[in-house]
């Protein structure tokens, strides 16, 4: 029998293999992962709904067989309820969302619902209905959002990995406050099917996880691909030419971040990497076509409990709703005639550089009770929704306060490859980030 | 560009700076609306 701290540290390499060489059950697994669930969940509010211990489907074969994952409960798992983080409805259904069915297919065990920002409309994961989403790293201050509750998960060791949806950084953003890997796929190349929905046109899935190899082997998965999976093992990251962000985008980053994101573009130039400044296309209009598209597309699912329930929401997701009802349908065409530009001045882009690296998020995890404009944490991942391109973060070095941070890497529709390839080489310069030292995942009772 | 949509008392501003950057780009006259992100990339669809 494999010791709790042994199990947690592993890679899902690492338990997939062990299963399979019958060092380790997939039993033994679940219940290293369950006791941080119990023992943490109280604290960082991560799920909102885990069966007892005894009710989880256990898995069968496949290249996951024995991995526990968490769903954020904006899609749909079978037995347990979708609430997409508000009460105007709550559903159980019968099937699985398809992201959730290829990982249960692949052998994952699905260990439960993970908290969101009310219908995955803002950026902090307080939750009026649910509950605030508390940092692993420090509980005093958010989670970020929306798929805080899977972050936060993943940040606790109460999972290996887990799934978010991001229309403007929710996957991305409580990744980086987290300390971890967030990886928001090209544009419907992660099935959207049986997942709520908040803005169709620029909705997004994928995986939260430890590490980037995780996350691919996540990915991999998800989109039915064998490349990743068994790990692109081209390390050379000197062919790859990076585009590193300058100009209007990078005014009132934190102090932190821009010295941190400045170490790291010279940590590249040091090992020979090729690199080249250059300015997001389209950034400010970028940012209103997709907060207007957004907004507009938001306003129409949600319309009829707009009408009816009006009172069954949170005040701040009742306003975003609101503003997206005063837009006219002029502004929603010219937001699209807009993408149509933005798609093509990263055409430009691309042909220039293989992939731009920026920071995730400009600020710091702030603290639950300090108030942050939501246009404050999308500025630097906003763009990307609204031309579908793929997009990631990974840890750089932490603050000086010991908080995380994010690196964003931008790849070429459908180059999540290259993109995991330049993540690999920043976590082998960095080295592993470890676990929160607040919550002690790896103590053993 | 700061859309501060968290301040209650905003929102009509929020929407209107937003129109206004919107309606302040020079779009060319034939760049038509782009529908589904798929079929506007020259590079052959999801993971090749």
């Amino acid at each position: 029998m494999m010791a709790n701290e042994e199990l947690l540290q592993m890679s899902l390499m690492q338990l997939t293999e062990g299963v399979r060489r019958r060092q380790m059950t997939v039993s033994e697994i679940v219940d290293a992962y369950y006791h941080n669930i119990v023992r943490w969940n109280s604290v960082v509010n991560a799920f909102v709904e885990v069966k007892p211990r005894e009710q989880l489907n256990f898995s069968h074969e496949g290249p996951l067989e024995g991995v526990p994952v968490a769903i954020k409960d904006l899609y749909h798992v079978e037995g347990y309820s979708t609430r997409a983080g508000g009460v105007q409805y709550e559903w159980t259904p019968r099937t699985d969302a398809e992201a959730v069915a290829r990982l249960r297919g692949a052998g994952c065990t699905i260990m439960g619902k993970t908290n969101t920002h009310e219908y995955a409309m803002g950026g902090t994961t307080i939750n009026p209905h649910f509950g605030t989403t508390r940092n692993p790293w420090d509980p005093e201050r958010v989670a970020g959002g929306s798929s805080g509750g899977s972050a936060a998960a993943v940040a606790a060791g109460m999972v290996p990995v887990a799934l978010g949806t991001d229309t403007a950084g929710s996957i991305r953003i409580p990744a980086a406050f987290c300390g971890l890997v967030g990886l928001k796929a090209t544009y419907n190349a992660v099935p959207l099917e049986g997942i709520i929905p908040l803005s169709w046109s620029c909705d997004h899935a994928g995986p939260i996880g430890r590490t980037v190899d995780d996350v691919a082997a996540i990915f991999s998965v998800l989109t039915k691909k064998v490349r990743d999976f068994d790990g692109d093992r081209d390390q050379n990251v000197n062919s790859l030419r990076i585009g590193i962000i300058s100009g209007e985008a990078c005014q009132d980053w934190d102090e932190d971040i821009t010295g941190r994101f400045d170490d790291c573009v010279q940590e590249m130039r040091s090992s020979q990497i090729s690199v080249a400044k250059v300015e997001l296309p389209l950034w400010k209009e970028s940012l209103a076509a997709q907060f207007t598209m957004s907004r507009v597309e938001s306003a129409s699912f949600h319309a009829q409990w707009l009408k009816e329930s009006p009172d069954k929401y949170g005040k701040d997701v009742f306003q975003r709703l609101t503003m997206g009802r005063q837009f006219s349908g002029v502004d929603y065409v010219n937001s699209l005639r807009i993408r149509q530009l933005a798609v093509q001045g990263y055409d430009t882009l691309f042909e220039a550089c293989d992939l731009l690296v920026l920071p995730t998020v400009s600020i710091l995890p702030p603290k639950i009770d300090q108030i942050v404009d939501n246009a404050t944490f999308i500025q630097l991942t906003a763009p990307f929704n609204l031309v579908g391109l793929p997009a990631m973060t990974v840890p750089l070095m932490p603050s000086t306060e010991g908080l995380p941070i994010g690196l964003q890497i931008v790849g070429r529709w459908g180059r999540e490859d290259e993109m995991f390839r330049l993540a690999r080489w920043v976590e082998r310069v960095r080295g592993p980030v470890g676990f929160p030292k607040t919550i002690k995942p790896l103590d053993v009772l | 560009m700061k859309v501060d949509d968290n301040n209650s008392d905003n929102v009509q501003q929020t929407v209107e700076h937003a129109q206004r950057v919107i309606n302040a780009v020079a779009i060319p006259l034939e760049t038509a609306p782009l529908f589904h992100l798929m079929c506007s990339m020259n590079l052959g669809g999801v993971g090749e």
